[in-house]
């Protein structure tokens, strides 16, 4: 395996347990030292380095979204390899970690899993059982998972700290939309599906399903700010339905 | 309904690994209560129970954002003795008590989980003060992922424990499919879904794209035999 070769594959394993530290003071500062120990200068300009600088240097507050993180990774592993000197390497991890979060967060927190979700409780709706709805959210979840993660070791790697045109080539804010669209379909599909499940009244489901639609509207129109409190609501909701079972 | 040993140590350790998938190690989302809900049931027995219990508890998180260090509950590891109560206790009791359960303790969960990270600062501060050396880091490191261990066994290990004396504590639930109950406890995953469909931008397309998604799943869920 020739060193780059090495340096992907690294990359990509170390950067499953990235955020294996992760704390307010650094983030995934501590995780990025970590990933890269096994790159780390032996000495410079023939003088034994002072270590612990040097970690507290890679361990500086760094953030990604964690299947991003091979990207800046990668690239700073390619920079050590090539003896790149460090000033060019701490304002590429400046400059990088904005794009790397955001991207990364807005592609896969708000639209794939989410979609994800609903591909699931599309499959349940259509009568799947357990282990297939599972093996269908888990498969679906990692295979794009699995992708990015790689692809983005291989960009670090491959251009090292001009791998912000590689970022753009991966077009993601454009991948964001398509699954955002799809969703919004999929989301119509289960909704449409769960009212079919009910089409035999039983009683309360008219009210049931009248009541979901209003809690709907409320979360279009709140938004973000309300659809944060359904866990509590659940729990209030929960917790009645056992009191009143008990009762 | 007990757990024998066996299966106890098999949800404990289902637990753990739910907990560190969720930030230290992989986020393969196993740590998502859908999946750890299910594959509770499967260690229990009972899959569906698991699925539901883990889907309800799934869609009223489906607004949850994990950016930037954010501060939110954590589903994941509390549907396992969700799910465990929900199959102990029965029926649409033991579903409504499982889902109180989980969501008790997906609050519990994201408090655990704060602490976690104001634990992993201080553990790593020789680190970031430039004091140790590579197998310093390394073993710091390690730490920090075998607190996370150690904060899920607690989490899901409490969580049993709870669900233990709840399922004495409740009646023995009546049999039976979707219902009303389920719907009310859909009613957060209403709520979530509204807000996911705000936050993916609506506009007059989209709002026509729900409308034909709609009617299609309407249409399809008819012609499959609706109801259940």
């Amino acid at each position: 395996m020739s060193g780059r070769e090495g340096a992907v594959v690294t990359v990509f394993l170390r950067s499953f347990l990235i955020q294996g530290a992760w704390n307010y003071r650094d983030l995934i500062g501590i995780g990025v030292a970590w990933a890269l120990l096994p790159f780390r200068p032996r000495s410079e300009g023939g003088a034994a380095l002072d270590e612990g600088a040097q970690l507290a240097v890679d361990a500086e507050p760094f953030n990604a979204h964690p299947y991003l993180s091979p990207v800046a990774l990668g690239a700073l592993a390619r920079a050590r390899l090539e003896g790149e000197e460090p000033g060019r390497t701490r304002a590429f991890r400046n400059a990088i970690r904005s794009p790397l979060g955001g991207l990364g967060d807005a592609l896969l927190w708000s639209a794939w899993r989410p979609f994800c979700v609903l591909l699931a409780l599309f499959a349940l709706l259509l009568g799947a059982g357990p282990g297939t709805v599972l093996v269908l959210f888990v498969a679906a979840w990692n295979v794009v998972h699995l992708v990015l993660r790689l692809r983005a070791a291989v960009l670090g790697v491959g251009m090292g700290l001009r791998v912000a045109e590689g970022i753009r080539a991966l077009r993601l804010p454009l991948h964001t939309e398509r699954i955002a669209a799809t969703g919004v379909l999929l989301l119509g599909f289960v909704g449409g599906g769960l009212l079919a499940r009910g089409a035999p009244p039983h009683e309360g489901f008219p009210i049931g399903i009248a009541g979901m639609g209003l809690f709907f509207l409320a979360g279009w129109i709140g938004g973000a700010a309300l659809g944060r409190r359904a866990p509590l609501l659940l729990l209030f909701l929960a917790a009645m339905a056992t009191w009143r079972a008990i009762g | 309904m007990g757990v024998d040993p066996a299966g106890a140590l098999s949800l404990l350790l289902l637990g753990v690994w739910v907990a560190l998938d969720g930030t230290s190690l992989g986020q393969f989302m196993v740590s998502r209560p859908l999946v750890a809900g299910t594959l509770a049931g499967f260690v229990l027995g009972d899959p569906g129970t698991g699925l539901l219990v883990g889907a309800i508890l799934e869609v009223a998180h489906l607004g949850d954002l994990p950016a930037g260090g954010a501060r939110l509950p954590e589903p994941g590891p509390g549907a396992v003795p969700a799910v465990w109560l929900a199959v102990a206790a029965g029926g649409g009791t033991g579903v409504a008590a499982g889902v109180a359960l989980g969501a008790a303790w997906s609050l519990l969960g994201g408090a655990s989980l704060v602490l976690l990270r104001r634990l992993n600062g201080r553990l790593t501060r020789t680190v970031a003060d430039g004091s140790s050396d590579p197998r310093g880091l390394a073993l710091r490191f390690w730490g920090c992922l075998a607190l996370d261990a150690g904060r899920g066994a607690i989490l899901v290990g409490s969580g049993l424990v709870a669900a233990g004396y709840l399922a004495r504590a409740l009646p023995p639930g009546a049999a039976h499919g979707f219902g009303t109950g389920e719907l009310l406890l859909l009613l957060p995953g209403a709520l979530a879904a509204g807000a996911l469909l705000r936050g993916w931008s609506p506009s007059r397309r989209r709002v026509l794209l729900l409308g034909v998604g709609a009617a299609g799943g309407l249409a399809l869920g008819l012609v499959l035999g609706g109801g259940g």
